[in-house]
C-alpha cells in the first residue's frame, strides 16, 4: 500500500472519535471531525507518524472537552451555585472524609490544608518571579503528590514506610521522565527527581519528627536524592525519547493521576 | 457599541475576512485554525477555534454553510464561514479601540520592564 493511500484510510482512535462526537453538538459534530480527520490525514500523520499523530488527535478532542463541554455545562450552573458546592465538598472533604479515611483529627487536616495553600501561593508567587516554570513546576507537582501520599499514610493507624517508599521510588522516577521530556535533556530530567527528593526528604524527617513515628535512624534519608538521581536518569532516558509538544498531554495525564 | 471583542476573536475574524493563505482563502474550520496560528504565530487548540466560531455565529458577525467533503475527510461536510457586515463593524471598532487607547504614546514603551 503506498504512503498516500495509507494517509488516506488510516484513522484516528475509536474512541477519541467517539469522544468527540459525543461532546459536539450534532449542527457541528460532522463538520468539525471531518476537519480534524482533514488535518490528520494530509498534514500531521505525513509529518510525525501514526503514534504522535494519535497523540495529536487526542489532544485535540482534549481542547474540545476543555473549551466546550465543560464551559457549557459550567455556564449552564449558577455561579452561586458552583461555588457553594465547591466550599461544601471542600468542608466535608476536610471535616468528615479525609479525617475518617485517615485517622487523623480534624485539627490535623485544617492545618494540613492550610500549609498546602500557603505553599501554592507561595509556588504561585514563585512563578511569576521564574520564567521558564516547567521543572519548578513538575519538581513542585512531585512534591505534592508525596505530601499527600505522606500525610495519608504516616497519620493512618498502622505506619506503613513502605508504601511511602514505593510511593517516592514511582514518583521520582516520573520526575525524571517529565524532566526531560520538558527540555529534552536527560540531565534536567535527573536535576528535577533530586531537586524534588530533596523536599520529599525534607518532608519526611519533619513528618517523623512532628508525629513521633517509627523510623529508621534518620541518616539514612541521605540516599534518598542518590536514589532519585538514579531513578531520575532512568526515566529521563526513557522521557528524552518523547520530547515532543504533544507529549505535553501525557504528562498532564500523568501528574493528574 | 457591540461588546469588545477579544484578541482571540479578532484574531478569527480577521482570518476569516483578510486570509493571507491560500488554504485560508477556503474559509472552512481548518483553514481558519491554520490562518489564526499563522497571525497569533503560536499553536492553538482546536477546540478554542471552533468554540470562538460557535460564539461569533450566535452574536451574528459570521455567519456560514455546509458543503459536502472529499474523500481525504471520508466524505464529512465541511462548513464554510463568511463575515457579515456587523462583523466588520466590530473589526473596526476593535481597531478604533486600540488606536484610541494609544493615541499619543510612542511604542515602543522605554523604562522599567
Amino acid at each position: 500500500m503506498s504512503k498516500n493511500l495509507q494517509n488516506l484510510t488510516d484513522t484516528p482512535p475509536f474512541w477519541a472519535e467517539t469522544l468527540l462526537r459525543a461532546l459536539l453538538s450534532p449542527r457541528s459534530r460532522d463538520a468539525i471531525a471531518g476537519d480534524l480527520l482533514e488535518e490528520y490525514r494530509e498534514s500531521v500523520l505525513p509529518a510525525v507518524g501514526t503514534l504522535r499523530a494519535r497523540i495529536w488527535y487526542v489532544r485535540q478532542v482534549l481542547s474540545f472537552l476543555n473549551a466546550s463541554a465543560l464551559v457549557k455545562v459550567a455556564e449552564m450552573i449558577p455561579p452561586v451555585l458552583l461555588w457553594g458546592a465547591g466550599v461544601w465538598l471542600l468542608g466535608f472533604g476536610l471535616v468528615f472524609m479525609v479525617p475518617y479515611v485517615t485517622g487523623m483529627a480534624v485539627s490535623t487536616v485544617l492545618v494540613l490544608f492550610a500549609g498546602i495553600v500557603l505553599t501554592l501561593g507561595g509556588a504561585t508567587a514563585i512563578r511569576t518571579l521564574l520564567k521558564d516554570w516547567s521543572l519548578p513546576g513538575t519538581s513542585f507537582l512531585g512534591f505534592a503528590c508525596f505530601a499527600t501520599v505522606t500525610a495519608v499514610v504516616a497519620s493512618a493507624p498502622i505506619f506503613r514506610p513502605l508504601l511511602m517508599m514505593e510511593a517516592f521510588l514511582a514518583i521520582m522516577t516520573v520526575m525524571g521522565f517529565s524532566g526531560a521530556c520538558k527540555t529534552g535533556q536527560v540531565r534536567s530530567g535527573i536535576m528535577t527527581a533530586v531537586g524534588t527528593s530533596i523536599s520529599v526528604t525534607a518532608l519526611i524527617v519533619l513528618t517523623v519528627r512532628l508525629l513521633h513515628l517509627p523510623h529508621p535512624p534518620l541518616a539514612s534519608v541521605v540516599v534518598l536524592p542518590a536514589a532519585a538521581a538514579i531513578l531520575g536518569a532512568g526515566g529521563a532516558l526513557f522521557g528524552k525519547r518523547f520530547v515532543y509538544a504533544d507529549v505535553d498531554v501525557l504528562i498532564l495525564t500523568m501528574n493528574l493521576v | 457599541m457591540a461588546d469588545v471583542l477579544g484578541t482571540f476573536e479578532q484574531a478569527v475574524l480577521l482570518a476569516i475576512a483578510r486570509p493571507s493563505t491560500v488554504l485560508g482563502k477556503e474559509a472552512y474550520g481548518r483553514a481558519i485554525l491554520k490562518e489564526v496560528e499563522l497571525r497569533l504565530d503560536r499553536p492553538v487548540s482546536a477546540g478554542a477555534v471552533y468554540a470562538t466560531l460557535d460564539r461569533l455565529e450566535q452574536k451574528g458577525l459570521i455567519s456560514s454553510e455546509t458543503r459536502p467533503g472529499d474523500d481525504a475527510r471520508a466524505g464529512l461536510p465541511r462548513r464554510y464561514y463568511s463575515i457579515e457586515r456587523v462583523g466588520i463593524r466590530a473589526l473596526n471598532e476593535a481597531r478604533a479601540a486600540v488606536d484610541r487607547l494609544w493615541a499619543g504614546v510612542r511604542w515602543p514603551l522605554k523604562g522599567a520592564t
